[in-house]
């Protein structure tokens, strides 16, 4: 049975892990907060799933916690931001397209490479999964990288905190129930000041264009 | 005791909340009060630390001697820029640039700041030490977007996404060292994870600690992961940027320093974590040195001035043995100087409502208090004798002959490079004519208090270390010789 839990968790982490390389992929911000509120999906599933495999209810309502944060709330605020803005919310990437997937391609390898060698000893899963999830780490590094719409920066960070909660679990790092809180806590708080960055953003450059914002280099 | 000092600021900040805008004075008073009793219990705990007692407030949160020093820097800056914001934002309201609501905002985010900042360095978990450096974030991400002004939102933007980042390989970093390390339960505590440390794979622990090191390494501002600071601490509001400059940047080298205790352990030497600690704080040096010559605003140039001190105090926690004592008091001498200088900053902002270069000059004779004071704590921070950032500078250098002498050569002629960069531009700024239609005078009489006390301070502390500091920090050195 528990087993068949951790299948079900290892394919929850591979749509995960091709959210994020679609986020790379797509151009428009609306599919960009879907797939954001897809890898989260997957994410606050993982949850639940490993928490009633281990029979551990505080894991379960994590999920639910998180669910509720990143798969309801975040994207309502970012859909609106995105219908209320419209085509002014950037999504472009510096890198063209074929770059950008010899970069990802470039990741991919270095996650498999010797480098992380050494983290193999303290994974709970096997090599490849955890290959999977330090890919995920550094494609999501590289989204941020990437891309030059303020609200896209946003999703790859939080991509990248998704991709980091997915990693903790596979290696089998468990917080106490108050800890994981505090972390959930931190990250509403932090989506929330972002959404209200955004908005000081378009209300003073007119645009949620990252390149539109020289005030300092002209200051 | 501990309990108290970590949660007055959030009380503080909830009571100006729940007051009403027009009670700034109550507010105020709330402040000051706050900042006092805070400064009070740091003492009071590092009083109880050089006793070799322990200081313990709840199951997460207790003290060490690391702790309390960190403590005590915070309540020490945290109690000036606190006495200074209140001359500071009465000036700005009696010229009508913000209102009393902005005054409400300003002390509520002042004090989720500090006690983000007091969480962080008083809790034995890693995990909590995270969460509260990365609230600190959020506090103070809308104080340095305060004035509204694209340039500010500019410079917030920057630091949020930036700091997010490192924050979160940071986290990447804690949750590999928890897994080598701890016991995955959650429950792991700084102590325990160095005690287990002996027995782990060092190659998994080298990879972590990079983690580490770019993850934090990024709030504290090393080279090349600097670029948010320069920004940030120039358009905060002067009092802000005196607690980032002066306080945050070490909060955040506190986590790096934990996880080094820990990964020196476990790879039975500080060869590794010192030799990057060593190359991190160089590259930071050099590059603040050179970059200071070609800017345009006195606050920016006390920003880089910011990554140069952290860089020489990095490469004296590198360095080791002397260099560990040598980092810690530049630690002290760093924070109380460049939050003083920053305050003056303010001074110099109200009087010529200008932070550019090129609009300031005659500070003298405009500011007769504020401009021989902002002269004296440039020198002091160039490292001119007999100030005490001489003394420590002259022991970093010492202690890094042993590791390379052609390095500590280059280092000494980037530090006169930077003297000379430094005393350039103050000399601009101090003498030369007032320009036209500045007034003369000092502004608020509590924006002048906190300036001279704090200069008093440092006066009395190149000279004469106090008994139960000096034994604390000869507790910490033990730690990391250990």
């Amino acid at each position: 049975m528990e087993s068949q839990f951790l299948q079900l968790a290892l394919s929850l982490d591979l749509l995960a892990f091709m959210a994020v390389i679609g986020l790379h992929l797509v151009k428009s911000t609306k599919y960009t907060v879907r797939l954001y509120a897809l890898q989260s999906v997957a994410v606050a599933a993982v949850l639940v799933i490993l928490g009633m495999a281990k029979d551990e209810q505080g894991l379960v309502a994590i999920g639910m916690i998180t669910f509720f944060a990143k798969v309801i709330i975040a994207p309502l605020l970012f859909s609106r931001l995105v219908h209320r803005f419209g085509n002014l919310v950037a999504s472009a990437s510096y890198l063209s397209t074929p770059a950008t997937l010899a970069v990802l391609l470039g990741l991919i390898v270095f996650a498999a490479s010797s480098v992380f060698d050494p983290l193999w000893s303290i994974a709970a899963v096997t090599p490849d999964v955890f290959v999977f999830n330090i890919a995920m780490v550094l494609i999501a590094i590289f989204l941020l990288i990437n891309r030059q719409g303020a609200l896209a920066q946003i999703i790859a960070i939080l991509a990248l905190e998704n991709s980091i909660v997915l990693f903790a679990l596979f290696i089998g790092v468990k917080q106490t129930l108050a800890l994981e809180l505090g972390i959930i806590f931190d990250i509403v708080i932090w989506m929330v000041i972002a959404y209200a960055f955004l908005r000081l953003v378009y209300r003073q450059f007119g645009s949620l264009d990252t390149r539109e914002m020289r005030q300092l280099i002209e200051d | 005791m501990l309990l108290t000092l970590v949660f007055v600021p959030f009380l503080t900040a909830l009571l100006a909340f729940l007051l009403p805008a027009k009670k700034t004075r109550f507010i105020e008073a709330g402040v000051i009060m706050a900042a006092g009793i805070e400064l009070a219990l740091a003492v009071r705990c590092i009083s109880v630390i050089a006793a070799g007692n322990l200081v313990r407030g709840t199951a997460s949160l207790a003290i060490d001697s690391l702790s309390s020093f960190l403590i005590l820097l915070i309540a020490l800056v945290g109690f000036f820029v606190s006495l200074y914001s209140v001359g500071y934002l009465r000036t700005e309201v009696g010229k009508g640039i913000i209102g009393p609501r902005r005054v409400r905002q300003f002390f509520i985010l002042l004090e989720l700041f500090l006690f983000a900042m007091y969480l962080a360095v008083a809790t034995v978990n890693p995990i909590i030490t995270w969460i509260a450096i990365e609230a600190t974030t959020l506090a103070t991400a809308f104080l340095i977007s305060f004035y509204n002004k694209p340039t500010a939102t500019e410079a917030a933007w920057k630091y949020l996404i930036l700091n997010s980042l490192g924050l979160l390989i940071g986290l990447l970093g804690t949750l590999v060292f928890i897994a080598i390390l701890g016991d995955r339960s959650g429950a792991a505590i700084w102590s325990e994870m160095v005690a287990s440390a002996g027995t782990v794979s060092p190659a998994a622990i080298k990879i972590a600690f990079v983690f580490i090191l770019i993850g934090y390494g990024t709030k504290v501002g090393l080279v090349p992961l600097h670029a948010w600071l320069p920004d940030a601490h120039s358009k905060a509001p002067s009092p802000i940027s005196a607690l980032l400059s002066g306080v945050l940047l070490n909060v955040a080298l506190f986590a790096v320093l934990r996880w080094k205790e820990a990964a020196d352990v476990a790879l039975g030497s500080d060869q590794f974590t010192g030799g990057l600690l060593i190359f991190f704080g160089l590259l930071s040096v050099f590059l603040a040195a050179f970059i200071i010559f070609v800017q345009q605003n006195y606050k920016r140039l006390l920003a880089y001035s910011s990554i140069e001190h952290m860089g020489l105090i990095v490469i004296g926690f590198g360095l080791g043995g002397v260099g560990t004592i040598a980092g810690l008091l530049h630690m002290l001498y760093h924070a109380l100087a460049k939050s003083m200088l920053f305050l003056l900053a303010g001074n110099i902002f109200l009087r010529y409502s200008s932070t550019k270069l090129k609009n300031v000059s005659g500070l003298i004779e405009a500011l007769p208090l504020s401009g021989p004071l902002f002269f004296a704590g440039i020198l002091m921070l160039s490292g001119l004798p007999p100030f005490a950032i001489f003394m420590t500078k002259s022991l970093i250098l010492s202690a890094g002959i042993a590791f390379s002498p052609w390095l500590v050569g280059a280092l000494l002629i980037v530090l006169s490079v930077m003297f000379f960069g430094l005393f350039r531009f103050v000399t601009k700024l101090a003498y030369g004519p007032v320009p036209e239609g500045i007034e003369q005078g000092e502004a608020h009489f509590l924006t002048q208090l906190p300036v001279i006390l704090l200069f008093a301070l440092l006066l009395v502390l190149s000279w004469y270390m106090p008994e139960t500091l000096d034994t604390v920090l000869a507790s910490i050195r033990e730690t990391f010789l250990r």
